[in-house]
């Protein structure tokens, strides 16, 4: 069994315990879609299209009121250690398939579309843990790409906690490593609200505000890198449109 | 959804500007669009690369990544010791146009998925398939070829066989260790390690042969290379010619059941495919040579990146 | 945040947002598209230019898809044959609805609908065709009528079809324009574009029995070359996100004679045209 945190402190891939791995990501990488956008944390990547909002494809799910939100995940099969191609059923692929539309639904105004759809494809080339909070955030980025009003940003971040100490976006060692509690939190750093909240271990009451902190911190320096890529993006095409 | 609906007349632009060698983006028949390319973009990957065919940005979008994994040899596989060695997948994904939504793409993903394992699975596919064995009916080598399409404009089978020689050019085949001990019963094992060194990996033999493919789409009553997304839906026929560096035809596939061709019509298009083929070779040879140049150059800038999935979406190509 | 944002408004010439940002919080303001108040403040739901009409508080973001206004002229593919009405996509949120009694009939405009009519609908629109129209008025769940009761509008032919960023063919008096090169340009506003051989509107009135036809005039290489020349023409605009009018159009055309129509999409000729074309912009 390999430790997860070294004598001095510093964790398998060389992270302090709140130190989140590198983020990087671009708007704007795909051209048959509305809006689309590359991110990556660390070795986790993905990419996102987002199409809409067109006219409804699926006439049963038209709602009258709102946009309907259509969500596909997709996992490339060599993104994993060990080559695996998962079928388009896979139960894994739907749950977080649809945990990223409920986290979305309240967030994108869609009362604006009635009898519409917003479609988000998301397509994992990478996988190192973290898989569910590299999508919020990539999806987050390709939405505004696709100019899709917002009431926020979502922005996601895991944390955990090993011997007693709180660490910030876990890898797939720490994720994989059963005695590792490990929770995704998404948040709308606007008003601070919680938008989604996962964890599928057993964690002391008491120890659950302090991980939900670290990662709400986490969720506020990501918040602050998505902003800048949108910025950028935004910045250029102004240029280049007032040149 | 509007983008495979075609009216009647734009139709007839698309088949008779053919007719008179012009087509609807100046090009002639023969014309390829510009192809960009790029090796070694995942790093878990035993080899990949990711092509664009397409102009200024669009395009068909292709990404391949290979693995090499170790595959148990089981009773009955010896029929045909070459087969199964390399499997072939490919995706269409939603990304590139939304018909591939859901269960949409199941159709043309096992048409193209067929199509690159009856291209690379067998002696027409030119690389040493011996390297791949380990040891002799028990263990060897499998390469999964897993190909993306991500963007969508037309000629997805050029694009595929092109990255996807690209990728296999790219890959690095683990080295083994085969040891042999003699058991108690006096009978020889053979037993194998594969070494985790990266610098001791080697690239596959026989690369340099693998062949590429030029497909000619009938239109009205001509053929032309490498067609748009409308002017595919104004194809007719299809033919596809394999062909490897040596000019050698390595494969024929006519597909698409609207028409077919005269036979009297064929041994001009296969001469076609291999000077085409020929261009193609050329083309994607520069332009590997200059995307290892590009490489060279972020090393000079002491950029300490390595070449990741990353590099061709963050710095777009 | 202290500071109104909106001050800044007035000082840059430019205020850019992104999501969540909050404009203003001065409750004389109103909120326009791209904005959304909470707690009586403006905030932004897009990235994109802060723009300020008297009270009211828009955002506009480069990339979206078509929001029509009444009144603005827009190239379409019918998706759909209903009894009565056309579905025409637009790029827009929803598919827009053509009616029946939105069109001008073959022989003579004030011709009555008959039932007729709405047996054969087929043979004014049918699915995958391309009409030029109008924006008539929108629904309230935002989908938008059209008309094409006008001698200029109606089913498009002779060319072929270029898909840009709306964002980019700004609103104005003309978007049907009849370059000097001899090919007819129509500017849809929803970033549809459709360039075709030039033919003079005296033969569009005298044929005016085949409005609905499905057959292309002839059309020679020449106009076929200089058709591909400036449909390549707006694709480099489209691409380097330029702003699509028939002088940006004029320019780059002008530019390019000296490469082949096919090379113009070539990365640096590309690049190298796109450069000329703004230096020119930018000394008018």
């Amino acid at each position: 069994m390999q430790e997860l945190l070294s004598p001095e402190g510093l964790r398998v891939d060389g992270r302090r315990p709140n130190e989140l791995r590198k983020i990087s990501c671009r708007a704007s990488v795909l051209r048959s879609s509305d809006g689309s956008a590359y991110y990556e944390q660390g070795n986790t990547k993905v990419l996102v299209a987002v199409y809409g909002p067109h006219e409804s494809r699926h006439r049963s799910q038209v709602q009258f009121d709102r946009a309907f939100i259509n969500v596909e995940f997709n996992v490339a099969p060599f993104s994993t250690n060990e080559r695996r191609k998962r079928s388009k059923n896979d139960k894994r692929l739907l749950e977080i398939a649809s945990a990223i539309k409920q986290t979305f639904e309240p967030v994108v105004i869609t009362t604006l579309f009635p009898r519409s759809q917003i479609d988000i494809y998301l397509h994992l080339f990478q996988h190192d843990g973290g898989t569910l909070e590299t999508c919020i955030n990539a999806a987050t980025l390709a939405l505004i790409d696709a100019g899709i009003p917002l009431h926020d940003y979502v922005c996601a971040c895991t944390a955990g906690y090993i011997e007693n100490t709180p660490i910030l976006d876990l890898n797939h060692t720490e994720e994989a490593s059963p005695e590792t509690p490990d929770l995704t939190i998404a948040i709308l750093p606007r008003t601070q609200k919680i938008a989604l909240l996962q964890m599928e271990s057993k964690l002391h009451v008491e120890k659950v505000e302090e991980i939900i902190t670290a990662a709400m911190h986490g969720c506020k320096f990501i918040h602050k890198k998505l902003d800048d890529a949108v910025s950028q993006v935004t910045k250029e095409l102004s240029e280049k449109l007032n040149q | 959804m509007s983008t495979l609906l075609l009216s009647p007349v734009e139709r007839d632009y698309i088949t008779k500007g053919i007719e008179k060698g012009i087509r609807a983006d100046g090009r002639d028949r023969l014309d390829w669009r510009h192809l960009q390319i790029r090796q070694s973009i995942i790093s878990q990957a035993n080899g990949s690369a990711r092509c664009r065919l397409g102009n200024l940005g669009f395009g068909t979008d292709i990404l391949v990544g290979i693995k090499a994994e170790i595959g148990q040899y089981t009773q009955g596989d010896s029929n045909n010791p070459s087969s199964q060695k390399i499997v072939c997948n490919v995706e269409c994904s939603p990304s590139a146009m939304q018909e591939f939504e859901g269960r949409g793409a199941d159709e043309v993903n096992l048409e193209l998925s067929q199509l690159l394992d009856r291209l690379l699975n067998g002696p027409q596919c030119g690389i040493d398939f011996d390297q791949l064995c380990i040891i002799p009916k028990q263990a060897y080598w499998v390469l999964y070829v897993d190909a993306l399409v991500l963007d969508y404009d037309g000629n997805p089978i050029d694009a595929l066989m092109m990255t996807t020689r690209a990728a296999l050019a790219d890959t690095r085949l683990p080295k083994v260790v085969v040891e042999s001990i003699t058991d108690e019963n006096g009978v020889l094992q053979q037993e194998f390690e594969v070494v985790d060194d990266p610098q001791a990996a080697e690239p596959l033999k026989g690369r340099d042969n693998i062949p590429l493919t030029v497909t000619l789409y009938q239109i009205g009553g001509n053929y032309v290379v490498d067609t748009g997304l409308q002017e595919e839906l104004c194809t007719k026929a299809r033919l596809t010619v394999s062909v490897n560096p040596a000019g050698e035809i390595c494969g024929i596939q006519k597909s698409h059941t609207k028409s077919g061709f005269a036979p009297s019509a064929l041994p001009e298009m296969l001469k076609v495919s291999q000077k085409q083929a020929s261009v193609l070779f050329t083309k994607l040879e520069n332009e590997l040579a200059k995307s290892s140049n590009d490489n060279q150059m972020d090393v000079d800038d002491g950029d300490s990146f390595e070449p990741d999935t990353g590099s061709t979406f963050l710095v777009p190509f | 945040m202290d500071i109104d944002n909106i001050e800044k408004v007035k000082q840059e010439s430019a205020l850019l947002v992104t999501p969540g940002y909050l404009i203003t919080q001065d409750p004389e303001f109103m909120r326009g598209h791209g904005t959304f108040a909470e707690d009586s403040a403006i905030y932004s739901s897009v990235s994109g230019v802060v723009e300020r009409i008297n009270k009211l508080i828009s955002v506009r973001p480069f990339k979206q898809r078509y929001q029509g206004e009444i009144g603005d002229i827009i190239v379409g593919r019918i998706t759909e044959v209903g009894s009565k009405r056309w579905k025409v996509d637009v790029n827009s949120r929803q598919d827009a609805v053509l009616l029946l009694s939105s069109i001008n009939l073959p022989g003579g405009i004030q011709r009555r609908k008959s039932e007729s009519d709405e047996l054969q609908m087929r043979t004014f629109f049918s699915e995958g065709d391309l009409v030029f129209a109008e924006v008539q008025n929108y629904f309230n769940d935002g989908a938008l009528s059209l008309h094409t009761r006008s001698i200029q509008y109606g089913k498009l032919r002779n060319g072929t079809i270029v898909k840009v960023f709306p964002k980019l063919v700004p609103r104005s008096r003309s978007h049907f324009h009849s370059l000097p090169c001899g090919v007819d340009v129509v500017m849809g506003v929803n970033g549809y574009i459709w360039v075709s051989k030039h033919v003079p509107q005296s033969t569009v009135e005298a044929n005016a029995e085949e409005i609905y036809s499905n057959k292309n005039e002839k059309i020679s290489t020449q106009e076929r070359e200089t058709i591909a020349r400036v449909c390549n023409c707006i694709t480099l605009l489209d691409r380097l996100f330029i702003k699509i009018t028939d002088t940006s159009v004029i320019y780059t055309y002008e530019a390019s004679l000296g490469h082949a129509a096919k090379e113009i999409l070539n990365h640096d000729i590309a690049a190298d045209l796109a450069d000329q074309v703004k230096a020119r912009l930018n000394d008018h």
